[in-house]
């Protein structure tokens, strides 16, 4: 095959869409101009995918150029550049080091997605699993990050027809053991929480024994003190992915709270922040 | 798509270069395509094998005055449209954005051979989406690429196309300087064309590189492969 010949088969195998334009009953003209326009878009988006892979390398590269010299920030502000920007940018070129043959779908990802998916506590098989299926919105991103079941319904006494209906294969099945492992832990949780309610109110001139969770405690305080976060986030609240939501929570407070996480002592936690809500004129909006 | 071959040197084969890359793309993309020229040898025509006396009734001119006007049909898919040469009046940038406009909704694909005469150079890069600089190897050449370069968007610029090399000391220095020139640039220098017996021929029998099987011109074709593919 001559090599003319061998970019006309290329440029026809591109070409190729797979929209059903008969169900639509769109006439043969309009399919032509369509598909085109179509070819077009993956073509620029091809270009915007490489484009945004090295804008993030040339980033990363000033950045360690710079470190030392710690001039870093001035540079970045110099050409405009945000911290915000510089850090989604640095965040999803980690990514690409990371996921090389998957180019394109990071750089369809939403600056929100990139920040959940190299959250420090996401696993990397969690990230790999993602791109894997091309999991780009993310709200479908949390549900897989999520501890509970992505196939199951969350409530399972609310559908148990649901639950049949998306057991098709082992790994469904390993799915619900996982689940009912999760609701066993809940119950067990309560069961304990219970004893300690009991002992509380039994005891309640005595020491304070109860110490409620880590994220009962953050919620509280962020109900308390006006600090609005979606309901969405509400689901997504645990021990282990607090830190998540706080991530939401915008550019000047983040890192501060960042640091108030690290704190062990609730009290002290709850001082800082009481400060930071007086340094920011008692309310902070998440979004 | 408007793509446009430029360089203010004459000589450095931009009108055979238009027409091998605008007959590649149609042959490739099976699309229509269109050929503009502002060079009023409309040697395009006669590289192709074409034998018409052109006239004003029949050229750009009349196409920009007019937004109509004839077309030399060149190849299947493949259409040229002359220039007479005469004086243009009037509002030529807004006649030919509406022109390109229309011409547009008709040609996937119009290849413009651009020379610095008549006005129209500036609207042509204005509205290209992509330059294509054929080259002469030599320091006047190579310096005035410098400055075109610096004068319009580097994204426009798709390709740079060495061409007549006749493979001397002094067309190896300038290439590699161009290579330096465009190290960081994100624009294809392809491997110059050589001066040769077998394109002189082709050009006598009014034929393009894609309609010879003669093996010895693989390589130009794969280097203008490389061009088509920057375009498309």
């Amino acid at each position: 095959m001559s090599s003319l010949s061998k970019l006309k088969a290329e440029i026809k195998e591109r070409y190729k869409s797979t929209f059903d334009f008969e169900t639509f009953e769109i006439d043969n003209d309009t399919k032509n101009e369509v598909i085109k326009r179509e070819a077009n878009i993956f073509k620029n988006f091809e270009k915007y995918s490489q484009s945004s892979y090295e804008i993030c390398k040339s980033l990363y590269e000033v950045s360690i150029l710079l470190k030392g010299e710690g001039s870093f920030m001035a540079w970045y502000q110099n050409i405009g550049l945000t911290k915000d920007k510089v850090s989604e940018l640095l965040k999803r070129w980690q990514l690409y080091i990371n996921m090389p043959d998957k180019i394109p779908y990071i750089a369809s990802l939403s600056n929100q997605a990139v920040k959940i998916i190299t959250n420090k506590n996401i696993d990397e098989t969690t990230v790999l699993k993602l791109a894997d299926k091309g999991i780009k919105k993310v709200e479908d991103i949390k549900k897989m990050i999520s501890p509970s079941s992505s196939v199951l319904p969350k409530e399972t006494n609310e559908n148990k027809n649901n639950i049949e209906k998306s057991i098709t294969s082992s790994n469904d099945l390993n799915e619900l053991k996982k689940l009912i492992k999760n609701k066993e832990l809940e119950l067990k949780n309560l069961k304990s929480l219970l004893a300690q309610k009991e002992k509380e109110i039994e005891n309640k001139d005595n020491l304070l024994l109860f110490k409620p969770s880590l994220a009962t405690v953050e919620l509280l305080f962020l109900r308390e003190n006006n600090i609005h976060i979606d309901l969405d986030d509400y689901d997504l609240i645990s021990d282990f992915n607090i830190e998540l939501i706080f991530d939401e929570i915008k550019e000047n407070t983040e890192q501060v709270i960042k640091l108030i996480l690290r704190e062990n002592n609730i009290e002290k936690r709850n001082q800082h922040y009481k400060a930071l809500l007086e340094e920011k004129n008692g309310t902070i909006n998440c979004k | 798509m408007i793509i446009t071959l430029k360089n203010n040197k004459g000589g450095v084969g931009k009108s055979w270069l238009t027409l091998q890359l605008a007959h590649g793309t149609q042959i490739a993309t099976e699309e229509k395509v269109l050929i503009l020229t502002s060079d009023s040898q409309n040697n395009i025509k006669d590289f192709a094998g074409i034998n018409i006396e052109i006239n004003e009734a029949t050229g750009l001119e009349t196409w920009i005055k007019k937004g109509d006007g004839d077309l030399i049909r060149l190849r299947d898919n493949l259409y040229f449209i002359p220039i007479a040469g005469t004086h243009l009046r009037g509002d030529i940038k807004n006649n030919f954005l509406k022109l390109i406009t229309e011409l547009k909704k008709e040609y996937s694909y119009i290849f413009i051979d651009s020379t610095p005469v008549m006005k129209l150079d500036d609207i042509f890069i204005e509205q290209s989406d992509g330059i294509i600089i054929p080259t002469f190897l030599d320091g006047i050449t190579t310096t005035s690429i410098e400055n075109f370069i610096k004068s319009v968007s580097l994204n426009k610029i798709k390709a740079i196309i060495p061409n007549r090399f006749n493979n001397t000391k002094k067309e190896k220095f300038y290439y590699e300087g161009l290579k330096n020139i465009l190290a960081d640039e994100n624009i294809e220098l392809i491997s110059p064309i050589p001066q040769s017996a077998i394109l002189g021929d082709l050009i006598d029998k009014g034929k393009t590189i894609w309609e010879s099987e003669n093996k010895k011109l693989e390589d130009i074709k794969n280097s203008l492969i490389k061009v088509i593919r920057e375009i498309l």
